[in-house]
């Protein structure tokens, strides 16, 4: 078995995507045996829980399928992982959001009103995808712990508590720097011209 | 669309952004710093502070120390590892240390210490004898240069400093170094007429000479080589000396090297029966410095006695600072030593020695005197005469004929230590114009505060400023007199400014002053017939000021 199990980790990528692509479903398993560990550690990394992360590594392996073809990645183990990542943080998201309730979720979005560069913005007008590069833009142009606290906040849903436990900060220092990310992705909304200011 | 609407969109947006920063955000992790961990790195950290300090205290203890003198000394301070740590000159305080010493090890330090001095002439044709004092630690380490010092020809004198705390003393007591002062005292115990304060001022050189002259066996001292004795006139030409001034051939003659506190004489003895003479000759000048005549078995105590001044004016007279000597490009190391000297010459009136004359007593300055400048070094201006002071002790209350000039320090004024306490406007004449020179010596002093409203300039021709701290009461308040010629009259006003001691002026007239009062004018005063004292009120006041301006 070890033997079999060791031939199959050594079969390169360019065959697993070859599988997929002959629709083989042979594919997911030497993906599973392959990446497994991987995939879980980025889903467990994000999720935290031990059951969501194999549930969310099951659902890695049915988006590779879904997904390959059309795409033909030209390095698997990024491709995966970049769907456990991708699959995670919505998980994660989700997973909180019910967690948290709607209210929390409309505090939430009461805050990120404040980034809101005036009620008449034309922002309302954008693609959603020009607001969503805006603020990648402005995000980037936080400070690394400032955005990942702000990401935290808005994107996981995480408690102010549970954010200054992760971060080794005090609630207030967490609030202090939300504030702040919230004034600066204003001003930069407003400097990108997202504004009729 | 609203504020609300808006927060939705990005709230929704969010869901957009790069993977990448989302896995970022939830994978980061800050470090956890354990409550512990923070004194225990503050400790190590003070550990590692202490260690360096512990180290380099170490590494800068002095362990042991050994001085190498000429015609002056240094004296060298060594670590654990025989490493100069410190170097003192002890010639002259103006001398700092020689500091290129520092960080070399004893016997390339001694070394280079010794080749200075023979470059400064400090072994030269008259003399060739190095003094190295020794403690039982440094002997080792010093050894191979006093070995190298005879080979190559001087002459060495080796003393042990055994009675560290006597020799510490004397050190200090006459600026020289530990070993010299070991030596003194060694010599002194060797033979009871000899005294430090007859050798103290000698160069090495010369004490080897004495001590050989004397057979002295000094216990912890030992003398290799010959020193040199080409400065000395003969003893045959001391004595013809002596014989020509005693007119007669005695049937006995004794000649003997000593010191007469600050150099070398001889002295010469000569019996005739019951009669005799002694003389005091200077060893290398053979000028006769003393004669006595008398009984001749009285001679003896009358030289001793002789002995006794010149040691008395000797331990008085100041130690003679030799100016440090501007080291040539070429010598940069021990470039701060100062350059030998001949041995110092005493005051010409302990030179001038006769039964009746009392060599002239000079205190011997301290290192916390200040600095005060003499009335006489700066300006040859008119003073007004310690007479004219003394002989008109009520001159406040009208006018005042001028009599004659002089110069002096207040003492010199006011023989009176307690002429401030029992007539405060007496004081006033000892008040000064040294307030600069009182302010170039004391960083504290504000000078711009109580100068201010009279420019240099305002001194030159018309006016003095006559000001006196007062010493007594609360130390409070400083007087000044504002004053001016006019019509041959001078005319003083009485300004007595209250000067409140303030926190940020706290001990500006701390006793005792150290500065010397002058009363000076810049012009003659034999053109001022009259001192008017006004004691300004008011108007009085006003019109001073307007007087003031006129002048600025």
């Amino acid at each position: 078995m070890k033997r079999a199990a060791s031939k199959r980790n050594q079969m390169d990528d360019k065959q697993i995507i070859d599988l997929f692509f002959d629709r083989d479903e042979k594919a997911l398993e030497y993906t599973a045996e392959k990446y497994d560990s991987y995939c879980y550690t980025v889903a467990h990394t994000v999720l935290g829980s031990e059951e969501d992360a194999k549930e969310c590594v099951n659902d890695v392996w049915l988006a590779a399928w879904d997904t390959i073809p059309p795409n033909r990645p030209q390095k698997l183990s990024a491709y995966l992982g970049r769907i456990a990542k991708n699959l995670s943080v919505s998980k994660l998201r989700a997973i909180n959001a019910k967690k948290r309730g709607s209210d929390y979720i409309r505090v939430c979005i009461d805050e990120l009103a404040e980034v809101a560069p005036s009620t008449d913005d034309p922002a309302g007008m954008l693609e959603s995808r020009e607001l969503t590069q805006a603020i990648e833009r402005g995000l980037n142009s936080l400070s690394a712990t400032n955005r990942r606290v702000f990401i935290s906040r808005y994107y996981y849903l995480e408690s102010i508590g549970e954010i200054a436990a992760r971060f080794c900060m005090n609630e207030n220092q967490v609030k202090l720097r939300l504030r702040r990310s919230r004034e600066k992705l204003r001003k930069i909304l407003r400097k990108e011209g997202l504004t009729n200011d | 669309m609203t504020e609300k609407q808006y927060g939705k969109r990005i709230f929704h947006a969010l869901e957009g952004i790069d993977p990448e920063l989302l896995f970022d955000a939830r994978a980061y992790r800050a470090p956890r710093i354990r409550p512990f961990l923070l004194p225990a790195a503050a400790a190590v950290v003070a550990l590692a502070v202490l260690s360096v300090i512990l180290i380099l205290s170490a590494a800068n203890a002095v362990k042991t120390y050994f001085t190498v003198d000429t015609n002056y000394g240094v004296t060298l301070e060594l670590n654990g590892d025989h490493r100069v740590v410190k170097a003192t000159a002890s010639a002259s305080p103006y001398a700092s240390s020689p500091k290129q010493c520092r960080g070399l090890n004893a016997e390339t330090a001694a070394r280079q210490l010794i080749d200075v001095m023979t470059e400064r002439g400090g072994l030269s044709k008259s003399a060739n004898t190095i003094l190295f004092g020794i403690t039982d630690e440094s002997a080792a380490v010093i050894e191979p240069v006093i070995a190298s010092a005879k080979d190559h020809g001087s002459c060495v004198i080796r003393a042990v400093i055994d009675d560290e705390v006597a020799a510490q003393m004397l050190a200090k007591k006459r600026h020289i170094t530990a070993g010299k002062a070991a030596l003194l005292l060694s010599l002194s115990r060797a033979e009871n007429g000899i005294k430090e304060t007859l050798l103290f001022r000698l160069s090495a050189n010369d004490i080897a000479l004495l001590a050989t002259a004397h057979r002295l066996q000094a216990e912890g001292v030992t003398v290799s080589g010959k020193p040199l004795d080409t400065g000395l006139l003969p003893a045959e030409n001391i004595k013809q000396i002596a014989l020509k001034s005693y007119g007669s051939s005695p049937k006995e003659i004794v000649c003997r090297l000593d010191s007469d506190g600050f150099k070398l004489v001889y002295t010469v003895l000569l019996y005739e029966g019951n009669h005799g003479a002694a003389y005091v000759i200077g060893a290398s000048s053979g000028e006769i410095q003393k004669e006595i005549h008398g009984a001749s078995t009285t001679l003896h105590q009358q030289l001793e006695r002789v002995r006794e001044e010149f040691s008395a004016a000797s331990d008085s007279a100041p130690l003679v600072q030799t100016a440090p000597v501007i080291a040539e490009p070429s010598q940069t190391l021990m470039s701060e030593l100062p350059a030998p000297t001949a041995a110092p010459s005493p005051p010409t009136e302990a030179l001038t020695i006769s039964p009746t004359v009392t060599p002239t007593v000079i205190p011997e300055p301290t290192a916390s005197e200040e600095p005060t400048v003499s009335p006489t070094q700066e300006e040859p201006a008119p003073y007004l005469s310690a007479q004219f002071i003394t002989a008109y002790p009520g001159f406040f209350e009208g006018d005042i004929p001028l009599t004659g000039t002089a110069s002096g320090n207040r003492e010199h004024y006011f023989p009176d230590p307690a002429y401030s306490d029992h007539n405060p406007n007496a004081a006033l004449i000892r008040s000064h114009v040294e307030l600069h020179a009182y302010a170039a010596n004391h960083p504290n002093f504000d000078l711009d505060r109580y100068d201010a409203f009279y420019p240099d300039e305002f001194f030159e021709d018309h006016a003095l400023i006559l000001a006196t701290a007062t010493e007594h009461y609360d130390n409070s308040y400083l007087h000044y007199w504002y004053a001016y010629i006019h019509e041959d009259i001078l005319y003083l006003w009485d300004r007595d400014l209250q000067l409140e001691i303030t926190p940020d002026n706290p001990k500006i007239f701390e006793p005792p002053l150290s500065v010397t009062f002058r009363l000076a004018l810049n012009r003659n005063l034999s053109d001022i017939q009259k001192i008017r004292i006004i004691q300004p009120t008011g108007d009085q006041f006003k019109e001073l000021e307007q007087h003031t301006e006129a002048l600025g």
